[in-house]
């Protein structure tokens, strides 16, 4: 009889196991029961996205708040104590990413925008180090007079003397014993052991701190002992805890790398907090392990939880749905929209002669293989919807899937409408156009018959035909993209969004020349003020529409990228938006707006009006599902 | 400029075309054979081109069952061992590939071989083993359908950066 595939996933957590043999990790005395602060203690909210936390020598937690671009400085009740504005040398905005506490009370802060690591003293002297060094760091840690930072775009952790010199490397880029995909936090245990998150294979590696690779845990999926993108590594009492972001879960185990136990319940409801958990992206456990702070940046808070007992949680049977949420990019087309869920993975197709979408299939599956993905996050749509062309950095590929539907037939799901077309493996472009890694590419538009896909590594675009053939690289003028979430190209002019670099520019296409640029500044206010933008749309008559993550608002511009028009603000009722992403324009004019904050598409008019909304919480309506055998007839169930 | 062009000058310049044509680490595993290195004129040089001993052109038998790429780049000529494929059954394949509306088979081209199920969201639980015949063919090995219902049988030929897909559909009772 054959494995049913339910049966091959309750025995996946029997088939998991380490995959070195832990030999060398044997542990000389017996290690206490590590506490599972099940207890909750209070919560933070209104912060501007926390990324990252950790405890200060005063016994405050000092959070990132990326889209703040500051420090903010919490009492273990929650309540604020003070906050820190993070600026460069110049006085600009810094990205802060990763976080971590010096014994001397000073604060090292991970900048993404420079990619470089700052150095904050108690005396407000400010130094920096890894600048050129560094692509893409995300998490920090300190340990034994020497700093860790995941070096993510090398693929590696580099370890600093505190000083900035002498630094050490562990891992390399890659898949494999030893190799990461997306390194993103970093911790080292009382041995000097170097305990390295890599959300992007997903795995945790252990090295010794010559380098050598002692103990990996690996393995995607909800179970036990499994990991979806985790996030963030700290240890502390002779055990690893992994902030184990997409399954809403902490996970800890022992450093022989056997799992201890899991703590964590998804927040199901709008920001359902005091306990349950949603996205935890970073993880800070207090000196003597009393106390650890969750970090949700999806929601916009910390969670601070206590408690040293072992007693099984009797919320933590219940069942875990780890399916994906719309995130992302959006693209429309010929009736048709295709949505992206980045942390499935998978690409969702709708259809949208209906007043409202209709889902028809969905494609992509998690992996390498062809077909697979890895974190798609951008999708175009060629003009006649006939093919679906999605971008994931990670795997530094972009993907082209025959979508094609015949509109005059019946509606009906159908499973076996996707094809994989064709597939471009832009690491080639390593070798051939001698650009230091692989790209990434994060951002692609369809435009006359050419696809343009940003890649955030190089700082330029990718021009490619319809069958993906390179046909140039375009490289623009003015400051280096740092993070372009969103491209689009009409006419003589090409949009960009630079969210790292809190920008929005429009270059010509001909020489790439700056244009038009509207960038978030110290000190800027008022409605109009962009902090954190991320999606655009060209709103079809020269200008564009904008999405701020930070503010839930939309600002439509014009082609000079003056602000015409805000809309929304924070929240999750009608024409409000919870870090809102993707945008698109469909063939009628209508706007769709990916948020984030509240996994959904809400669905507006050209003028702005609500129409619609559809998504995957439980307080938006379910896109309806097309049946199966039975079309519909005429739209109306 | 294609993929393959743009490949072809770097690594002829580089030197490097046997290594460059290995799979990234991580990937699908594939065969693909190193492509002939044409000579290239650095910086505008002319250079005097050595007699190349051009290989006779290895052409895909007629009479089997063929498949153009998604695209409609490629066709894939094949055949199976034994030639019903059954449920649960191991077989083997054997796949020319050739330019659509041509019978040459292009010599550097690789192959990689896979199988879903779209309705279950799962493929195989085996991995194929395909490795380059001397007539220029693709053999697959360790082929096998566990479970009834259709399955999409995926030829994945690979051209430099590109990989471009030709599938079949096949329904096990």
């Amino acid at each position: 009889m054959p494995l049913r595939p339910v049966h091959m996933l309750a025995l996946a957590p029997l088939l998991w196991a380490p995959s070195v043999a832990p030999t060398a990790l044997a542990q000389k005395k017996p290690v206490a029961a590590p506490p599972r602060w099940a207890e909750f203690q209070a919560q933070a909210d209104g912060l501007l996205e926390p990324v990252a936390a950790a405890w200060h020598k005063d016994g405050l937690l000092v959070v990132a708040e990326s889209f703040g671009s500051r420090l903010a400085w919490l009492r273990p009740d929650g309540t604020l104590e003070k906050r820190t504005e993070l600026r460069d040398e110049d006085g600009g905005l810094v990205w802060p990413h990763g976080v971590e506490c010096l014994p001397d009370g000073s604060v090292l802060v991970v900048d993404q925008a420079r990619a470089l690591v700052q150095r904050l003293a108690l005396d407000g002297t400010l130094t920096t180090f890894g600048a050129r060094v560094l692509i893409e760091p995300q998490g920090v840690c300190a340990a034994q007079g020497r700093v860790y930072v995941a070096d993510s775009g090398h693929g590696r952790v580099l370890s600093f003397a505190d000083d900035g010199s002498h630094p050490r490397t562990y891992g390399s880029a890659g898949r494999g014993k030893g190799l990461f995909v997306e390194p993103v936090d970093v911790a080292v245990d009382e041995a000097g052991r170097v305990w390295v998150v890599d959300a992007g294979a997903p795995k945790v590696a252990c090295f010794a701190a010559d380098g050598e690779l002692l103990l990996e845990i690996e393995g995607h999926g909800p179970h036990e002992g499994l990991f979806a993108r985790p996030s963030a590594v700290e240890v502390a009492l002779g055990h690893v805890w992994v902030c184990d972001r997409d399954n809403h879960r902490v996970q800890c185990f022992t450093t022989n790398g056997e799992l201890v136990h899991a703590h964590g319940v998804h927040a199901l409801l709008p920001h359902e907090g005091k306990g349950r958990l949603h996205y935890p992206a970073g993880l800070a456990i207090a000196p003597g392990a009393a106390r650890a702070a969750l970090v949700e940046p999806a929601e916009d808070r910390v969670q601070f939880f206590g408690g040293n007992h072992d007693e099984p949680d009797p919320l933590l049977n219940l069942e875990r749905d780890t399916a994906a949420h719309v995130e992302g990019g959006i693209a429309a087309g010929r009736q048709t929209l295709v949505a992206l869920e980045p942390s499935g993975p998978d690409a969702r197709l709708y259809d949208l002669r209906d007043k409202e979408p209709i889902e028809i299939t969905r494609f992509l599956v998690r992996g390498t293989k062809h077909g697979g993905a890895s974190a798609p996050v951008a999708v175009a749509l060629a003009p006649d919807a006939s093919l679906a062309y999605i971008a994931d950095p990670l795997l530094s590929r972009v993907t082209a899937v025959l979508v094609e539907r015949d509109l005059a037939a019946p509606l009906k799901q159908d499973p076996f409408l996707p094809r994989l077309a064709r597939l471009v493996d832009l690491a080639a472009l390593q070798t051939v156009a001698g650009i230091p890694a692989a790209p990434r590419p994060q951002a692609i538009a369809w435009s006359e018959g050419e696809l343009w896909v940003a890649d955030r590594r190089s700082g330029r675009a990718w021009v490619l035909d319809q069958k993906l053939e390179l046909l140039r690289e375009w490289q623009p003028k003015g400051p280096r993209w740092i993070d372009p979430t969103a491209i689009a190209v009409e006419g003589d002019r090409v949009w960009v969004v630079d969210r790292k670099a809190r920008a929005v520019r429009v270059h010509a296409k001909a020489d790439g020349a700056v244009l038009h640029e509207l960038v978030a500044a110290p000190g800027a206010g008022g409605a109009t003020r962009l902090l954190a933008p991320h999606g655009l749309a060209p709103s079809g008559d020269g200008g564009a529409w904008i999405a701020d993550e930070a503010t839930g608002r939309l600002a439509r511009v014009d082609a000079a990228l003056q602000v015409v028009e805000v809309l929304g603000g924070r929240g999750m009722g009608r024409v409000q938006f919870e870090k809102p992403q993707g945008l698109c324009v469909s063939q009628d004019g209508d706007l769709w707006v990916v948020e984030r904050g509240n996994h959904r598409v809400q669905r507006l008019a050209g003028d702005g009006a609500y129409k619609d909304v559809f998504g995957a919480r439980l307080w938006c309506l379910p896109a309806r599902q097309a049946p199966v055998d039975q079309p519909l007839d005429g739209g109306k169930e | 400029m294609s993929w393959r062009a743009l490949c072809l000058v770097f690594l002829t310049v580089a030197g490097l075309a046997p290594v460059a044509c290995r799979a990234p680490e991580g990937r699908p595993a594939h065969e693909v054979a190193p492509r002939p290195a044409e000579p290239v004129a650095a910086r505008g040089e002319e250079r005097a081109r050595p007699p190349v001993e051009v290989a006779p052109a290895r052409l895909a038998p007629e009479g089997l069952q063929s498949v153009a790429t998604n695209l409609g780049t490629f066709r894939v000529h094949h055949r199976s061992e034994p030639a019903t494929i059954e449920r649960g059954k191991p077989f083997r394949l054997q796949a020319w590939i050739t330019r659509e509306g041509s019978r040459e088979v292009v010599p550097w081209a690789g192959l990689s071989v896979d199988a879903d199920m779209p309705e279950h969201l799962h493929g195989m639980n085996r991995v194929p083993k395909v490795s380059r015949q001397a007539d220029g063919s693709f053999l697959v090995e360790g082929m096998l359908f566990h479970m009834p219902g259709r399955w999409d049988l995926y030829f994945d030929v690979h051209e430099a950066a590109i990989v471009e897909r030709a599938q079949v559909a096949l329904e096990l009772w």
